[in-house]
């Protein structure tokens, strides 16, 4: 299996981040503010000891998405995720969906929307008009 | 659609056999050997075509509904997407299609619109249009460069939604729904709104019942009635040349 099809099977924290990347990540979610030594201890107890640059790059890669911020605790940087578990899969899933339908839109599948932009301008303001001659209507999933 | 529109596109397929006999014939060999070989390129080369598409369109069918969440809307089975980027409605796979329908497209459209553009998508998923799409794909990449195949190519895309289309109207949807579902869906702004303008264009004017054009050889189901046309042509020249 490849690690793209891998990835959209299971739409997880792995799958979007990456190993190492989530292992930071749930570390930051059970401690809440995590010093980055402690993030390497408890790093290493649950796996072979990751080297220091390779945490201090996860965590700027980490920060660069927005998932997690700095901040100083005397001379020892605190860091501390800004995203829930739940949030981020629930935004990877949007994505991922997004990826497949790039994936094989083109090719496989019927899609009932158009791309108007580049129709008769003429067509489009009869399209309007045909659309607002209809009633008020009801909302469709309650 | 007029009889008379099948003949071009009987003629066609033809034309290219009895070329290929001609030059088996040129080149002193078997013109009926020739003929069959031409057969067997074009069609073998289709054939090889859709089958390399039809693989990865399953596949894609499977991954899509390992993230959905099948429900039932509107009387029907649906699998939800969870994409809020976009609204999303579309039917994927070629042997077993389903529907395939976004939170997005939930949240923007009301009861009547989200009833015709489930409408239109149960005509395609009951026709197998993907699979209709890929034929058509696979005779593009193949015949697509001569102009007159590429133009029957892209109505007849555009005839497989205007038939999705008149399902809905058949079926209950007004064609004011369409008309505002389409808008509501508008793809110009989404990276991935790719399509033919020409082919929206002809299923706009359909719609809007304005400067209808004739029904012409892009109604005939030119996808499977070619490997047809062709096989009809070799049995003539079996009968003439054999």
């Amino acid at each position: 299996m490849t690690e793209r099809s891998r990835r959209l099977d299971e739409p997880s924290v792995g799958a979007v981040l990456g190993p190492l990347g989530a292992e930071v990540m749930r570390v930051l979610w059970a401690a809440g503010d995590t010093t980055l030594s402690s993030l390497i201890d408890q790093l290493s107890s649950k796996r072979r000891a990751p080297a220091y640059t390779t945490v201090t790059t996860i965590l700027t890669r980490l920060r660069e998405r927005g998932l997690v911020e700095r901040s100083r605790l005397g001379r020892e940087a605190v860091y501390r995720a800004t995203v829930s578990e739940f949030e981020l899969v629930e935004a990877s899933s949007g994505r991922a969906v997004d990826d497949l339908i790039a994936r094989y839109g083109a090719s496989a599948m019927r899609h009932f929307a158009e791309r108007l932009a580049d129709v008769d301008p003429e067509l489009q303001r009869q399209l309007i008009a045909l659309s607002e001659s209809r009633g008020r209507p009801e909302k469709a999933v309650d | 659609m007029r009889p008379t529109h099948l003949i071009p596109l009987a003629l066609a397929p033809m034309v290219t056999v009895a070329l290929c006999a001609a030059v088996a014939r040129a080149i002193g060999g078997d013109p009926m050997l020739g003929a069959e070989l031409g057969v067997a390129a074009v069609v073998g080369a289709w054939l090889t075509l859709l089958a390399r598409r039809t693989g990865p369109a399953i596949a894609g069918q499977r991954q899509l509904e390992r993230v959905a969440r099948p429900i039932h809307l509107h009387g029907r089975d649906v699998q939800l997407l969870d994409a809020r980027r976009a609204p999303e409605a579309f039917v994927a796979g070629p042997i077993r299609p389903a529907i395939f329908v976004s939170n997005a497209l939930l949240d923007v459209l009301d009861a009547e619109e989200l009833e015709a553009v489930l409408l239109h998508e149960e005509h395609h998923r009951r026709t197998r249009a993907p699979l209709r799409g890929l034929a058509l794909l696979c005779w593009s990449r193949l015949l697509g460069w001569l102009p007159a195949i590429g133009r029957w190519i892209e109505r007849r895309v555009a005839q497989l939604e205007i038939e999705a289309d008149r399902y809905a109207l058949a079926t209950g949807a007004s064609s004011a729904a369409i008309a505002s579902a389409l808008i509501k869906c508008d793809r110009s702004a989404s990276p991935l709104g790719i399509g033919f303008s020409s082919v929206a264009e002809l299923r706009l004017r359909r719609l809007l019942d304005v400067g209808l054009p004739d029904d012409g050889p892009a109604a005939a189901p030119i996808e499977w009635l070619a490997p047809v046309a062709l096989a009809f042509g070799l049995a003539v020249c079996h009968l003439f040349l054999g």
